[in-house]
């Protein structure tokens, strides 16, 4: 009896009735099997959303286009500190971990993004970007959680999504179907056995055998729960392993770092979640934006550095991408705190075995702004139609919807 | 799998059990009333109940007991609830109002009352996310527990005032040029009828009725020159109607007590078998006749053979709330009780988090409860519970003296006291302490089952 099939018909009671006591052997076996071969088949996104609306122009800085050295005049960045990605454009001098990943064919930029009308209140941007929706009473499921509704949550397997932090759960994440938890460690993730070594494995084995003890096993909805414990309890054990064997994976010490590193453990214990989301608070530069700004940047990069490298090592890089978006960019002219105010469009990052790595679309240039702000030329939701139809391969129409053809970011959907 | 007895035979199903030698009173159907009508109970209640006999433990959970777990006289107790829930600050956090709700689960005199509120919050699911005041949300829960098990009428048209739910729905102004459906529809759809039983027509018609209420300053206002006095034709009746009519044409549908029914079966007798249509259709016309009187279907259901009936039993998965609520009760972890916050952020990782249903239509529920990081949440209560490092939630109870108090062994104890004649005797070691005894029996699969 395969897992999955069994999770299938969880719910339908009519088909459990011949599931008898003897099936119950055979699940034990096979649930670690499913469990290693999710390994290789299923695909998973991590969202890391920048809060507070990133300044995209001092980011993916356009040195060599007209009109930045006018509008950035305190906030410059200087030409020869800048990662050269073209002769004209570069990432920021704090960025050299992400500038590898565009050499290793691992980070796709995708320039001019956004969505007509921009709304500069942080708040209602949040809500257009993360619900995929622009009417705000539609604002009760997000573009993921939709997604996830798409895909039916197996009850009794592992979630299907999570989100990493301490903020309450986005929108993006609300689902019709499927509470999903925030996680902050990986303790809570973990059975918190107490005691010493001794005391925690001799407690553990006692729960283990109560569970595993044959029962007159008649009843579906107790065998069910039975094989949902134990595999509870054995996620927990695959954890514990991993996050012990994995003292060489090196993060920085920062925070987005430690909870790229958490997803990275969960991503190698082999758990069936696809789909992780996390933030990086503190982008409303308003004012003395330039040290500030280098911080945040140097966080984000070398935490995603870092995190590519852990799982490249994992052989796990060819099934995770990572999208990285802010809520919108900044204008174009500094404010006169040396700062920037709310802005439009601005780039995105796109990690992972991207069809073509380096910039994907012009840059909007400042000739022909929108209020003094860059204006779109790619909407967000055709970046999220490319990462549903061609990366988790969940149909994009209904949860974006029509009329939002994906990017060309992946090499085509694997059928 | 045994299909439900009595299917066919509503009479038979629904008239009183009787103890007899074949089908006596004992713990194991003792332990199943408090379980269902409730949130468990502690040892001295099981044996109390066991000698007093069915009726009388029906009785108790219908009537409420005297006092109250932390020695207070029931009315004490209540108004100690009112006074917390009245100081609520509009912009209080999500444990804090749900700690109240939790604290008052673990203590109350009134276990049915407080199950029977938690159903209904299911049922009219409004969320503290949306609604953005806990004040408001008390207020809700407040006007819930009032009519738990009292008059569905009242209930069905006091929420349609209720400026929780109306700011939950974007029902918050109802203007005479543009009719707010929203609130026609869920009335129908999830709180009256359920799907199929009414006509998009129905709405449109019904949403004109509503025009001219509002909500202003957090109270529910009307303002009559937005009232669309025409004529509406609502499910075959054709009036003047205003939004007070709309209940009364709801409650005429056999629809209503049926569906409301169904779900009292989901509730009380199974989760996992669908509700015999003859059984429904013989509960929902008592419920009818009584005037939608919530105490008929209940207590029908809490005498009846078929709940009484061995088959019946552990055929619900428990919620969150009640694993939490219950084990805390069954422990005895009551003087001083646990840290309600904590109580409410455990219940929240097990996946229902009170005030915060998922939709409007509520938590699903049954098998939906459980993954794999809920199985973790729901063993890791128990050892906190049951453990020495966690200053919010352990070290209230000694399980080895608490089985001692009660002259049980500990291995019979806590396989009496949680799980009955369900767990089998192999499950357990004869050779360990108390402690480990409750966290293997809490832990058990049985003991995730009602």
């Amino acid at each position: 009896m395969h897992r999955r099939h069994f999770m299938k018909s969880a719910l339908g009671a009519s088909t459990l009735v011949s599931m008898g006591a003897s099936t119950i052997p055979a699940f034990l076996s096979s649930s670690a099997r499913a469990a290693a071969s999710s390994a290789e088949n299923d695909r998973i996104l991590v969202v890391v959303q920048l809060l507070g609306g990133n300044d995209g122009i001092n980011t993916v800085v356009p040195h060599g286009i007209d009109g930045y050295a006018k509008g950035r005049r305190a906030l410059r960045i200087n030409k020869n500190q800048i990662h050269a990605i073209t002769d004209e454009i570069g990432l920021h001098p704090s960025m050299g971990a992400m500038s590898k990943l565009v050499e290793d064919g691992r980070l796709a930029i995708v320039q001019g993004v956004g969505y007509p009308n921009p709304d500069r209140s942080h708040f209602r941007s949040m809500e257009i970007w993360e619900s995929a929706r622009t009417d705000p009473n539609a604002i009760d499921t997000g573009w993921l959680g939709r997604a996830l509704d798409a895909r039916p949550f197996k009850a009794g397997a592992d979630l299907p999504g999570l989100h990493i932090g301490t903020r309450s759960r986005p929108i993006a994440l609300g689902s019709k179907k499927t509470e999903i938890p925030s996680l902050t460690t990986l303790e809570q993730y973990r059975l918190q056995l107490t005691g010493s070594d001794v005391d925690k494995r001799k407690e553990r084995e006692a729960l283990e055998r109560m569970i595993r003890t044959d029962r007159p096993d008649t009843d579906p909805l107790l065998g069910f729960i039975r094989r949902s414990t134990l595999a509870a309890y054995d996620s927990s054990k695959r954890l514990e392993q991993v996050a012990s064997k994995d003292s060489k994976a090196s993060y920085p010490d920062f925070g987005l770092a430690k909870r790229l590193e958490l997803i990275a453990q969960i991503i190698k214990a082999g758990f069936g979640t696809r789909i992780f989301y996390t933030s990086l608070d503190g982008f409303d530069t308003h004012a003395n934006q330039l040290a500030t700004h280098a911080a945040l940047l140097t966080e984000l990069s070398d935490s995603i550095g870092a995190f590519e490298k852990d799982l490249g090592a994992a052989g796990q890089g060819g099934r995770v991408s990572l999208l990285v978006f802010s809520e919108f960019g900044r204008r174009v002219a500094e404010n006169a705190s040396q700062g920037t105010d709310h802005g439009a469009a601005a780039p995105l990052f796109v990690v992972g075995p991207v069809a073509k790595a380096g910039l994907i679309g012009e840059h909007p240039g400042f000739e022909n702004l929108d209020d003094g702000d860059l204006r779109h030329h790619t909407d967000f939701r055709r970046v999220y139609a490319a990462l549903l139809d061609r990366w988790l391969e969940i149909p994009s129409a209904p949860i974006v919807g029509e009329g939002f053809a994906p990017l060309d970011l992946f090499k085509s959907a694997r059928v | 799998m045994n299909s439900l007895p009595h299917q066919s035979d509503p009479a038979r199903a629904w008239a009183p059990y009787e103890p007899s030698a074949r089908d006596p009173w004992d713990l194991a159907r003792v332990a199943h009333l408090h379980r269902r009508a409730g949130f468990a109970a502690d040892w001295s209640t099981l044996v109390r109940d066991r000698e007093a006999g069915p009726k009388a433990a029906v009785d108790r959970l219908l009537d409420g007991e005297s006092h109250a777990r932390d020695g207070q006289t029931a009315s004490d107790f209540d108004a100690l609830l009112a006074a917390m829930g009245s100081r609520l600050a509009p912009g209080a956090n999500a444990s804090v109002i749900q700690g109240i709700w939790l604290y008052r689960m673990v203590l109350t005199p009134h276990p049915l009352r407080e199950r029977m509120t938690l159903f209904w919050h299911d049922h009219f699911a409004t969320s503290l996310n949306k609604v953005g005041n806990a004040a408001l949300m008390q207020r809700q829960n407040d006007l819930l527990r009032s009519q738990a098990i009292g008059d569905f009428k009242a209930m069905l048209a006091a929420i349609g005032k209720d400026p929780a739910m109306l700011i939950w729905l974007d029902s918050t102004s109802n203007k005479k040029a543009k009719p707010n459906e929203n609130y026609a529809r869920e009335v129908m759809e999830l709180f009256a009828l359920g799907r199929g039983r009414y006509s998009e027509k129905d709405i449109q018609e019904a949403a004109r009725a509503f025009t001219g209420w509002f909500v202003i300053r957090d109270r529910w206002s009307e303002i009559p020159s937005q009232h669309d006095d025409g004529p509406k034709t609502v499910l075959g009746k054709t009036g003047r109607f205003r939004g007070e009519d709309i209940p009364a044409i709801l409650l005429e549908q056999e629809a209503c007590a049926e569906f409301l029914c169904e779900k009292l079966f989901r509730l009380f007798v199974s989760e996992v078998d669908p509700a015999p249509p003859a059984l429904v259709k013989a509960l929902a016309k008592r419920f009818r006749e009584s005037g939608y009187a919530i105490r008929v279907p209940v207590e029908t259901i809490l005498r009846s053979n078929l709940f009484h009936d061995a088959s019946v039993r552990r055929r619900r998965v428990k919620s969150p709330v009640e694993y939490a609520v219950g084990t805390v009760r069954a422990l005895e972890a009551t003087k001083p009780t646990v840290s309600a916050p904590a109580l409410a952020d455990a219940c929240s990782r097990m996946g229902q988090g009170l005030y915060t249903p998922p939709s409007v239509a509520g938590w699903d529920g049954g098998p939906s409860w459980i993954n794999t990081t809920a199985m973790l949440h729901r063993t890791n209560f128990i050892l906190a519970l049951l453990g020495k490092d966690d200053e919010a939630l352990g070290g209230r109870i000694d399980p080895a003296a608490l089985a001692e108090r009660h002259g049980v062994a500990p291995l019979e104890f806590y396989r009496d006291l949680l799980v009955q004649d369900a767990l089998a005797p192999a499950a357990l070691p004869t050779k360990t302490d108390a402690r480990e005894l409750a966290v293997l029996v809490a832990a058990s699969p049985e003991y995730q089952l009602a």
